[in-house]
């Protein structure tokens, strides 16, 4: 496989568009770079298609769906290449970790086995008492209890908080280029939230396999903007298929420019701040995706020629003509 | 609408409930009164018994030791964490809603029925929706709306909510969370939810207990315990909800609106905690 370019993206989108089997167009038009070393936050409310974008990335999106636009993983065109290569890239070259620990496990297999495999199949390490003991070293490393003896038990014997940090370190075993994490933290504590991911960030940085090699990125997908913000580099917002906002995770939460980045930062609880403001009506349906800005339904500054046209390209890092003063 | 009444019986009171799980100490000696009307947010790490706790004064577990007094008449609803899942996907919206019913004596007859489901839902702001309707017709906030109404369709005195918001985008939680505001506003039923996210809690609650080890190890108002917190499980909460919040700045009062680039969101949020007044015990010492 071959290295990425020096100073080139871990991960390049360009003009994806993925349209499921029943018409609905979950991705429509998307074009992201990931740089090594720089966490890249997906954020979004359920059904923008963020998900959708974790999984048409790793080339594991169903056969019915209809792809089209690039993927580009560490120099590897994913959707040109052969389905083999397209395997191989899944856990040597990127790391994925899914929202719901307990469907990632066997459940007749011993949590410590699981990293154990995921290690094996890839580097073709023999099984045996030192990457057993590798092992529990890395799910100490995780702030696992006593990992001796609860790397031996069944996944049925671990909170759903312990064995999303157990997945945490089958995905990056192999120590990926990249790391794409859907919803990693659903099932921990919020103070637990922050430090797994801190220190997955960390882990992704400080195990390079040498001077000469970029250290990991991380593609996190999320609807936690509070951990966005604590842990990402930069946050792409996306609406209805599409990224509405990009820019630094700070300049992003504290400036918010697009409405719907506004309604989804207003959202956010804050200390003594009372209860916060709620964002009114659905996502709309996107079979097919609606004329123009999907967001002008709801947006409080839509103009008339906001809802015709194609959708609002990104300028300036934000998709709205009315906010960047484009519009006439 | 009055806040909760110390001087009024509780809705529920424990006495030294200790829960155990083989070798596993779930609870150890809690003692707790839930007032009437009263909102108690149950905060701690995964595993500090705070779940056990509620289903303990839910009555679906039997504590192996200590007293659970209900006083009598208590009606309690229940409000889970996963709306999709706690709902049957081959049920209508009309048979969802009206299940607990089915338990009441006498039993309601079909057009008493009906018309609790229909007012569960207009409590919940789905009235108009076609009561034919299955959950996979309905987006997540509406799930949990739905969920909510079947809480409510019983007309509890004690409403008892495990994370009703984890599951939710912050922009759907938020929702939920003043739906549950004006609920219990409008009902006068006593709260007691379950949460790892203090601060989504916060506000809605006059009380919080921080539980830790099955223990309740600090109790008290929720800017209190944010401000000042005591026990070091407390610290890392509140630490952690400052953390949390500390990347978007404290909206300034103001019209609500978008505001200029450049310039920090008004979102022209009221101050201040629930519409109920706050009262009940105060922070233990």
């Amino acid at each position: 496989m071959r290295a990425p370019a020096a100073g080139g993206a871990v991960l390049t989108v360009r003009d994806l568009h993925v349209t499921y089997a029943g018409g609905v167009q979950a991705l429509r038009g998307i074009d992201l770079q990931v740089a090594p070393g720089e966490t890249l936050a997906v954020v979004g409310e359920s059904g923008c298609g963020k998900s959708t974008l974790a999984t048409a990335v790793l080339r594991l999106l169903p056969a019915s769906a209809a792809v089209r636009g690039s993927v580009d993983l560490a120099g590897i065109d994913v959707y040109a290449c052969p389905p083999g290569a397209a395997k191989r890239i899944r856990g040597q070259i990127a790391g994925l970790v899914v929202q719901d620990p307990m469907s990632a496990f066997n459940p007749v297999m011993r949590v410590g086995e699981h990293v154990v495999e995921a290690r094996r199949l890839h580097s073709r390490q023999a099984a045996g008492q030192a990457l057993w003991d590798w092992t529990v070293g890395l799910l100490r490393e995780l702030r696992i209890p006593e990992p001796e003896r609860r790397a031996r038990q069944y996944p049925h014997e671990w909170s759903g908080g312990m064995l999303q940090r157990a997945a945490i370190a089958a995905a990056s075993v192999n120590r990926p280029r990249l790391l794409l994490a859907d919803e990693p933290t659903a099932s921990l504590d919020a103070s637990l939230a922050v430090d797994v991911v801190l220190g997955l960030r960390e882990r992704l940085h400080t195990q390079a396999r040498g001077a000469d090699e970029a250290p990991a990125a991380m593609l996190l997908i999320t609807h936690q903007l509070g951990l966005a913000a604590q842990v990402a580099d930069r946050l792409a917002v996306m609406y209805a298929g599409r990224v509405v906002e990009v820019g630094a995770a700070a300049a992003v939460i504290g400036r918010p420019r697009h409405p719907y980045t506004r309604a989804l930062v207003a959202a956010m609880p804050r200390p003594g701040a009372g209860l916060p403001e709620p964002l009114e009506g659905e996502l709309p349906p996107l079979t097919p995706a609606p004329p123009g800005c999907a967001f002008s339904a709801r947006c409080r500054l839509a103009q008339a020629a906001c809802a015709a046209g194609p959708p609002p390209p990104l300028v300036d890092g934000v998709a709205c003509p009315v906010v960047t003063g484009a519009a006439a | 609408m009055n806040g909760a009444n110390d001087s009024a019986e509780p809705v529920v009171r424990l006495q030294d409930v200790t829960v155990r799980y083989g070798k596993t100490l779930a609870l150890d000696g809690v003692t707790l009164d839930v007032r009437p009307a009263e909102r108690i947010a149950l905060v701690g790490d995964s595993g500090c018994g705070k779940t056990t706790l509620l289903s303990v004064v839910s009555g679906y577990r039997t504590p192996t030791a200590g007293t659970v007094q209900r006083r009598p008449g208590t009606r309690t609803g229940l409000l889970l964490q996963d709306p999709v899942a706690s709902l049957n996907p081959g049920w209508t919206l009309e048979q969802l809603v009206a299940e607990p019913l089915r338990d009441r004596t006498p039993r309601p007859d079909r057009a008493a029925r009906r018309a609790a489901v229909q007012r569960a839902l207009s409590e919940v702001r789905l009235g108009g929706l076609d009561l034919s309707r299955l959950p996979h017709e309905l987006s997540v906030g509406q799930c949990q709306r739905v969920a909510l109404a079947r809480a409510l369709v019983t007309d509890p005195t004690l409403l008892l909510a495990d994370e009703p918001t984890s599951a939710l985008d912050p922009s759907v939680a938020a929702g939920v969370l003043r739906l549950l505001d004006a609920v219990l506003t409008a009902t006068g039923a006593a709260l007691l939810v379950v949460s790892h996210d203090v601060l989504a809690v916060a506000p809605l609650v006059h009380r919080m207990l921080v539980i830790h080890g099955g223990r309740v190890v600090e109790d008290g108002r929720p800017d209190d315990l944010l401000a000042r917190p005591a026990h070091a499980t407390t610290r890392r909460l509140a630490d952690t909800a400052h953390r949390l919040a500390a990347t978007a700045p404290l909206a300034p009062a103001g019209p609500a609106g978008p505001a200029g680039p450049g310039q920090p969101v008004a979102a022209g949020w009221p101050a201040g905690g629930p519409t109920v007044a706050p009262s009940g015990p105060k922070r233990s010492t």
